[in-house]
């Protein structure tokens, strides 16, 4: 196995290509779930050393300071961790899409909400490539933190793994205010899987 | 074993709940662990609304999570955590029961897109979202109890930096705390230059100390500062043992200025014995002055008459030569008292008691003082001889004063000397009434006085208890006494010198 974990030019391309795709998929789904007209930026793709993580979070996510991350892990070829990164503010904006007035929402309705679409984006994303890849994903039931900063990230494990791809996206919502952030964090193993799969459909384009 | 009975035996084996639901929330499948749970039966709720059975089901939500499953052809899911249940289930659990309903994570798999079905597992996450409770309340517990943690070191912090005294912590013999006192105290800058050192990096020459001797006990000594200079110190060294490890806490009062006030103490001390010295130097010339005055009068007198003998001068003269002589005599004795001593000389004691008397006896005789003397004429003492009379005088001084607060008629001071327990002692004894009790504890004490500002420094009895302590390595202890002399009872203050032969 080649450890050397890292894509070339080309590989990238190919892998920004397919996260397009799937990323419509994903806006597709959302707008016809939520009746509403979403769209999601081009994704941004890159590999980062584990250990610059949480700088990479603190340095790339606009985010007020009481934020929601909620977690959902993948399972199977494609393996790691969806994390969708949502402000307070923005997440009631998302709330009313899903029918709910400030005044009658919760926190546990809030969080439900936030888990959904954490699950909407990570289940349409990554069925798409892992589509395009020809291996399916079990997704774990998302898990959610409300932190006051990233700073207070756990990260004990985050050393087990050299690099992660970051996907990095935003998702808008037509007449709503509303920003969050979803990174795809793969482990060592599935970035190797993904650039042999990348160099395959390569080779078959 | 067909497929359907297969598929039958599975879901009425496997530990969860299968529902096979669609759209409109109709049951289509209901299996045997719900069947247990609910008390429903299958043939019961098949075919009818979920809702009819469980009123209380969130259907707004069952309808968006079914509606995303279906449209994602992906599973949805209800977290335990923030959803609790789905359907409310009774828990059967009798002892330690922290939920009424059972906790259920649920996901939803789309079955078929276009009946609009879906199956939904139903998971009894009862267990771990109590033992999570159970975290919650001791993560809570944990975390007041490190608040009220926190607030008690903050306050410890405080007393440190409060305390009058430099105060050090060592864990394992390295200092591992210290107060503000403490860094500038040793003219250092920050607390990082002192955390790290050790007890004897503080102590001057002391690096082969027993510390353990001084547990507990406060001792002077001289410690170092940064630049290498010291300094007189109080220290005293308490030491805990917590979780195993040792623990010293240092206290340092500096004692420099103390010091100073000593000697400052002493010196203002021997300005007001000399006051004395001279007020007794008057008393013992009036009379040979006199003498001296009434002889050279008689002398010019007798020439004017022109009666001026011989004999008449020669007598005269010898007068006044004696007089002088006195006088002089009573200069060297004042000197000499004056002067302290420089070594220790062997003398008698009885010889010095006198020595003392005589300088004071001008005072005495005004005062008409019976001094009653009982000397061991034998003991020789190897001391500090003229500082010992200092501190005799000063006591002898201090009764004269008292007979000026009493009324007594008949006016006695004894001075005794003899040995006991290798020591000798000096009592001096008079019947001025005694001292007040409230008063008796604080009479060693400096600046201490009953005197009125012009008579008296408080410095008197300090000083010469300073003198026995220190320079003769003797006690002085006072006490008052109720004797008999001549029939008579009297009460006064009894003085004890006991000093080490």
């Amino acid at each position: 196995m080649n450890t050397q974990i890292t894509l070339n030019e080309d590989q990238q391309d190919c892998l920004q290509e397919l996260m397009n795709i799937a990323y419509g998929s994903a806006t597709a789904a959302i707008s016809s779930i939520l009746d509403a007209f979403a769209t999601l930026s081009v994704p941004e793709i890159s590999i980062i050393d584990t250990k610059n993580l949480k700088t990479h979070l603190l340095e790339n996510i606009e985010v007020e300071n009481s934020h929601y991350i909620s977690s959902q892990t993948l399972n199977g070829k494609i393996a790691g961790e969806c994390l969708f990164v949502i402000g307070e503010k923005s997440s009631q904006n998302l709330a009313k899409e899903f029918g709910f007035e400030n005044e009658e929402m919760s926190q546990n309705e809030l969080c439900d909400i936030i888990l959904e679409i954490t699950n909407i984006l990570s289940s349409a994303t990554i069925s798409k490539l892992a589509d395009e890849m020809g291996t399916n994903v079990s997704f774990s039931p998302p898990h959610i933190h409300i932190l006051n900063s990233i700073e207070n990230f756990d990260n004990q494990y985050l050393e087990k793994y050299q690099k992660v791809i970051v996907i990095k996206t935003q998702l808008n919502f037509e007449n709503q205010n509303i920003n969050a952030e979803l990174l795809i964090l793969t482990t060592d193993d599935s970035i190797v899987f993904v650039r042999d799969m990348l160099d395959k459909i390569l080779e078959d384009f | 074993m067909n497929t359907k009975q297969k598929f039958d035996l599975i879901c009425d084996t496997v530990d969860n709940g299968i529902i096979l639901l669609d759209q409109n929330l109709e049951v289509h499948f209901w299996n045997n662990w719900l069947v247990a749970r609910t008390n429903i039966s299958q043939e019961q709720i098949k075919g009818k609304n979920l809702q009819d059975f469980f009123p209380n089901i969130n259907k707004k939500i069952l309808d968006r999570k079914i509606k995303t499953a279906l449209n994602l052809n992906s599973p949805t899911f209800y977290n335990s955590d923030i959803n609790h249940y789905l359907l409310d289930i009774e828990l059967n659990k009798v002892t330690n029961k922290v939920f009424n309903y059972m906790r259920q994570g649920v996901t939803i798999t789309p079955y078929d897109k276009d009946s609009g079905m879906v199956i939904i597992y139903i998971y009894d996450t009862t267990l771990l979202s109590e033992i999570n409770h159970k975290l919650e309340i001791r993560n809570d517990t944990l975390k007041q109890t490190q608040v009220t943690l926190e607030e008690e070191i903050n306050k410890i912090e405080l007393l440190l930096d409060a305390t009058m005294d430099a105060m050090f912590v060592f864990e394992q013999d390295v200092c591992v705390k210290v107060n503000e006192l403490g860094i500038e105290l040793f003219g250092f800058e920050s607390k990082q230059e002192i955390l790290g050192k050790q007890i004897f990096n503080f102590l001057k020459n002391k690096s082969d100390l027993d510390l353990t001797q001084f547990y507990n006990k406060p001792f002077e000594t001289q410690v170092i500062k940064k630049d290498g200079s010291d300094f007189p110190a109080l220290i005293k060294i308490k030491k805990i043992v917590l979780n195993a490890s040792k623990i010293e806490i240092m206290s340092i009062v500096d004692l420099s200025e103390l010091k100073s006030k000593d000697k400052l103490i002493a010196e203002q001390s021997k300005l007001a014995a000399m006051g004395e010295m001279i007020g007794n130097i008057a008393h013992q010339w009036r009379q040979p002055l006199n003498t001296i005055s009434t002889a050279a009068s008689g002398i010019k007198l007798l020439k004017e008459c022109t009666a001026l003998t011989d004999s008449d001068l020669d007598e005269s003269l010898e007068g006044i030569i004696k007089s002088a002589k006195y006088l002089s005599q009573t200069i060297d004795d004042f000197k000499d008292f004056l002067k302290g001593d420089k070594e220790k000389t062997k003398f008698n004691l009885k010889v010095n008691i006198k020595k003392d008397l005589s300088i004071l006896k001008g005072m005495l005789k005004s005062s008409h003082i019976q001094v009653i003397e009982t000397l061991d004429s034998s003991l020789e003492l190897f001391s500090y001889d003229n500082e010992l009379s200092q501190g005799i005088i000063n006591i002898l001084s201090n009764a004269n004063d008292a007979f000026k607060e009493s009324n007594e008629e008949n006016k006695y001071i004894f001075i005794s000397t003899y040995i006991k327990n290798n020591h000798a002692i000096i009592e001096i004894k008079d019947n001025a009434g005694g001292i007040p009790t409230s008063i008796i504890s604080k009479i060693f004490e400096p600046y201490f006085t009953t005197k009125h500002k012009s008579l008296g420094t408080g410095l008197g009895l300090y000083m010469t208890q300073q003198i026995i302590k220190q320079n003769i390595q003797g006690q002085i202890t006072v006490e008052n006494k109720t004797y008999t002399y001549e029939n008579k009872k009297y009460i006064g203050a009894n003085f004890s010198i006991q000093i080490p032969l």
